[in-house]
């Protein structure tokens, strides 16, 4: 499903995550391809992306430039890091001993980058097939390379911002403007990357005509941030949508899902994890921890104390999908927590997608409470009550911003 | 203590002078209690620093019958390793605290509440004040744990 039929969900590809995403095909929209990794594991990943494409499910898949990495200074860069700059055909990029600057980007080299970012992205889809037969054969259907297919659309190359007056916004819109000139037919979407929320709607603001775009507030961790935020997120939407753009979140979780009905078409995640991202850690990289997505408070928690709250009331963890199959947290190894994490988060949007707002709000609200009063009132450790009405902090927040 | 018992000791406690720093003094004297008391035998897989759900357990031990014991060691304030222990209640089957300080009351209350045993550590000598309930853990996650142990082990 393309990124912008709601609602859309996208998977983020790391190398871990192979085997959720071979078999949970139907519980996902697409695949979001970080170009670091499509750049350093270029086999393996153009193999396993593209055999996937050409699977009757054929999920569709975008590569993310992951730009704003070379937005700053990388003081230990890693592989993935220099082999991206050499695919953009620009080891300059790779900056280990100042902070860059919108200057060190003028045009031509904007030009050159987007040139070599739109070619890449162009041929991919034949180019980057030579594990291909070796993937294919995991997936047990008959695939064939002639039926691997393009990225959906060309994300073209973005820089992080505060807002319009922010100097990195100019050469963001260069960016586009050269990738989608250089695109031709070929559909192109912007990157919006935004510090906070009311800088996503000064950005989106500036934008003259109605349009498909991707958008990213940074660190905008959904359970640890105020409601004032989330707000001003939901408000940055709204009002976005209300001018004509369709947006898609390039990260989220479920308080994005509830923000499908003010207009959010989509939103992209890691297999367990990485639901908010600051550009700053983009150079961070790594597998997701096993945790245990918690399907009542819409989060992850660590297995030992979803383990604890399951021997509270087993109600509070219950599960009805086939990776859980009636077991309790502790028991899912790390590939069922991750399987189980996507499963849920597709039936969240089977069950939560287009709830009217305020309904929504009251839901979290009485969940809130009743978790409350259970944990309260349990014999438990100090510390871990603590840590367990921590965890449920969010949904006040949630329920604040969605009523706001 | 017996030659048998000494080859266990040099097996697991090769060079005491390594365990010199914050909560490890305690594991000289609590190894030669574990050998001592028959806790730790020959067939006994004992591992340090298990990593299990995220977290590291200071010390966990497999025995030839597949029973799993977990110790979390600390020295002070009793409140973070009463909460590790807590959770390792669900994948071992008995779980300790071992402190190098007396406990305060509210200590004790919880390790008897929640059946965690409590070995206080003093010098050389080791006194159990609570014994811990044996419990029958989760059954995949003791598979789990029982091969992240003897995989430890085995190097």
């Amino acid at each position: 499903m393309p990124p912008f039929e709601p609602f859309s969900h996208y998977l983020a590809y790391g190398a871990t995550d192979q085997e959720t995403l071979r078999e949970l095909r139907d519980m996902y929209s697409g695949i979001l391809v970080p170009a670091t990794i499509a750049a350093f594991q270029r086999q393996g990943t153009g193999g396993f992306v593209l055999s996937l494409s050409a699977t009757d499910e054929s999920p569709p898949y975008l590569i993310d430039s992951r730009f704003p990495l070379f937005q700053q200074r990388l003081e230990a860069p890693k592989k993935s890091h220099t082999a991206l700059a050499e695919l953009l055909d620009d080891s300059q990029l790779v900056v280990t001993d100042h902070e860059p600057n919108p200057v060190d980007f003028p045009d031509e080299r904007i030009d050159a980058i987007a040139r070599h970012w739109v070619t890449f992205n162009l041929g991919y889809g034949q180019k980057e097939s030579a594990n291909f037969d070796k993937y294919a054969k995991r997936l047990g259907q008959d695939v064939r390379p002639e039926e691997a297919k393009a990225p959906e659309a060309i994300l073209a190359p973005y820089f992080a911002c505060s807002d319009s007056s922010d100097p990195w916004w100019q050469r963001s819109v260069r960016f586009f403007e050269s990738t989608r000139g250089q695109a031709s037919e070929v559909k192109c979407l912007r990157v919006v990357c935004a510090a906070t929320g009311a800088g996503l709607g000064d950005l989106l603001g500036a934008l003259r005509e109605p349009e498909q775009a991707v958008i990213w507030v940074s660190d905008l961790d959904e359970h640890n941030t105020t409601s004032d935020e989330l707000l001003s997120y939901r408000q940055a939407v709204e009002s976005a949508t209300n001018r004509g753009h369709e947006l898609f979140a390039l990260y989220g979780g479920f308080f994005s899902v509830l923000l499908g009905v003010t207009g959010l078409k989509g939103a992209s995640h890691g297999i367990g994890f990485s639901e908010h991202r600051s550009w700053r850690e983009l150079p961070q990289s790594g597998a997701p921890p096993a945790r245990y997505y918690l399907r009542r408070l819409h989060r992850y928690v660590v297995q030992d104390l979803a383990q604890i709250l399951y021997g509270i009331d087993p109600a509070i963890t219950e599960c009805s999908c086939p990776h859980c199959n009636g077991r309790p947290p502790i028991a899912l190894d790390y590939h069922e927590l991750m399987k189980h994490s996507v499963w849920c988060r597709d039936e969240e949007i089977r069950v939560w997608y287009g709830t009217d707002l305020k309904a929504a709000a009251d839901i979290l609200r009485d969940e809130y409470e009743g978790l409350t009063r259970q944990i309260t009132t349990a014999r438990l450790v100090p510390r871990i009550r603590g840590r367990a009405l921590e965890t449920i902090q969010h949904l006040p927040e949630w329920a604040g911003a969605l009523a706001g | 203590m017996s030659p048998g018992r000494r080859t266990l000791l040099r097996k697991h406690l090769p060079d005491p002078s390594l365990f010199d720093n914050g909560e490890a003094k305690l594991m000289p004297a609590l190894m030669r209690w574990l050998i001592a008391t028959g806790r730790v035998r020959t067939r006994t897989a004992v591992a340090h620093e298990v990593p299990w759900l995220g977290r590291r357990v200071d010390l966990a031990l497999l025995n030839g019958a597949g029973v799993t014991t977990a110790f979390e060691l600390k020295i002070g304030r009793l409140q973070r390793v009463i909460e590790q222990a807590a959770y390792n209640k669900a994948s071992f089957h008995r779980s300790w605290i071992v402190t190098g300080n007396k406990p305060k009351q509210q200590g004790l209350v919880w390790a008897r509440e929640l059946g965690v045993g409590l070995l206080v550590v003093r010098d050389d000598s080791v006194s159990a004040l609570v014994r811990p309930a044996s419990q029958e853990p989760q059954p995949e996650a003791l598979q789990r744990l029982q091969a992240t142990i003897a995989a430890l082990v085995a190097g």
